[in-house]
């Protein structure tokens, strides 16, 4: 499978109304506010739950940054996109935390494992759903990937942003975003490599992967 | 010359990408079909990929609560808001500053000029309590004159001089009310004293003697 990146027009509509939204909420326009909170809330908490890993903690940081951007709405140019601004804001308030708390990963995670063990028809375990146990591995291993590096196969894969638009999240250079990706895909593939390399025909059947 | 897996691995990433040129993949995918040691690790990639682009970590997607908008809403300010009520806290900063260093000003200069409050460039005699003279009668007066000073030096500075002046007068008064300056009042009169020494005090025998009929 070969991932594309090319712009759509559904994108150039999107960027409109988010355009409108944005002018509006600064007219003090509540319902507007709503709209645009409504449009990027579970996608800015989706991204923010795979950095930070801790469902309280994310949805702090996802208020916040949302708090800072509406207290910025006057000095935002139109000429950027508001939700690459509200994840560049949200991905520094990750880092700050990640800082803050300094432990290793899985001290600050909801452990995935655990609450699966405990949902009776969910758990996972051997001889389980072959395909839910390898999204486990996958976000498990990604989990151990450093900050910027997880931020870039995320936006990447996930939200299927480009590497220009990763680039802004960031604030990096699109050369430094792509030496993320390489090495996040190698690291993912020496970690991953012991559960998928046996039967790769399978998992492409699984996922109904062609090529 | 077909392609080797090295230099197929260092295209990985920009095929998976799709950033290659259409002859640069067609090539990539050859040796992909050839060798099953790159095709794996090609799977693997796109299985990866694949995986998180679904991002089903449960049957139960991790969610926002409910009623994210409606609480994020009311602690959004409108826009402007902030910066306004920083420049605000500042002018009422800098105004407070101003008003109290003000006031310490006005009252250090009382408090330290004690000898002799100027007015207008004219030294003026500070007006003293009278002293006690003891009846509560005139202590109560001369409080009352103390205030009345007060008061009129406050409210009427540029006449500070005379009304300095009228309550010396009035103090006078008062005191002349009382009397004599240096006579306590409800004190006897003392009589005057005799000098004489006591042996010219001693009565004399002649004096006492029987006279010849």
């Amino acid at each position: 499978m070969v991932t594309q990146r090319a712009p759509s027009c559904n994108d150039g509509d999107a960027r409109l109304v988010e355009q409108r939204l944005v002018a509006a909420a600064c007219r003090h326009d509540t319902q507007a506010a709503r709209q645009l909170i409504d449009l990027h809330k579970q996608r800015l908490f989706t991204f923010v739950r795979r950095m930070i890993r801790n469902h309280h903690d994310a949805e702090e940081v996802v208020q916040d940054a949302f708090l800072k951007a509406f207290a910025s709405l006057e000095s935002f140019s139109p000429e950027y996109r508001f939700s690459t601004w509200l994840f560049t804001i949200a991905y520094r308030l990750c880092l700050n935390l990640l800082r803050k708390k300094r432990g290793p990963l899985s001290a600050e995670m909801d452990f995935v494992a655990e609450r699966d063990a405990s949902a009776g028809p969910l758990a996972v375990a051997a001889g389980a759903d072959d395909s839910r146990r390898l999204q486990h591995a996958v976000w498990q291993a990604v989990d151990r990937l450093s900050a910027p590096q997880r931020a870039a196969v995320v936006l990447f894969y996930r939200h299927e942003q480009s590497c220009q638009e990763i680039a802004q999240v960031l604030e990096l250079p699109v050369a430094t975003v792509k030496s993320h990706l390489h090495r996040a895909r190698a690291h993912l593939r020496e970690f991953l490599e012991p559960v998928v390399a046996q039967e790769p025909a399978k998992l492409r059947i699984l996922f109904g992967l062609t090529g | 010359m077909a392609m080797n897996c090295e230099q197929a691995r260092n295209l990985f990433d920009a095929y998976v990408d799709g950033e290659l040129s259409p002859p640069l993949e067609m090539e990539v995918s050859a040796h992909r079909l050839a060798c099953a040691s790159c095709r794996q690790e090609l799977a693997l990639l796109e299985v990866v990929g694949h995986v998180m682009s679904l991002d089903h970590e449960d049957a139960e997607p991790d969610l926002l609560r409910p009623d994210f908008t409606d609480r994020l809403l009311t602690c959004i300010e409108p826009p402007g808001t902030a910066a306004a009520r920083r420049r605000s806290r500042w002018l009422r900063a800098g105004g407070g500053v101003l008003a109290i260093a003000a006031s310490m000003a006005f009252a250090m200069s009382l408090f330290f000029n004690s000898s002799a409050p100027r007015v207008a460039g004219v030294k003026a005699t500070r007006v003293a309590p009278p002293p006690a003279v003891g009846t509560a009668e005139v202590t109560d007066a001369a409080d009352s004159l103390v205030r009345q000073v007060e008061s009129n030096w406050s409210r009427h500075a540029d006449g500070a001089q005379t009304v300095i002046q009228m309550g010396e007068m009035t103090l006078q008064n008062v005191l002349d009310r009382l009397g004599s300056k240096d006579q306590p009042i409800g004190a006897d009169p003392v009589e005057p004293r005799d000098s004489r020494s006591f042996d010219e005090l001693r009565p004399d025998p002649a004096d006492d003697a029987i006279e010849d009929l």
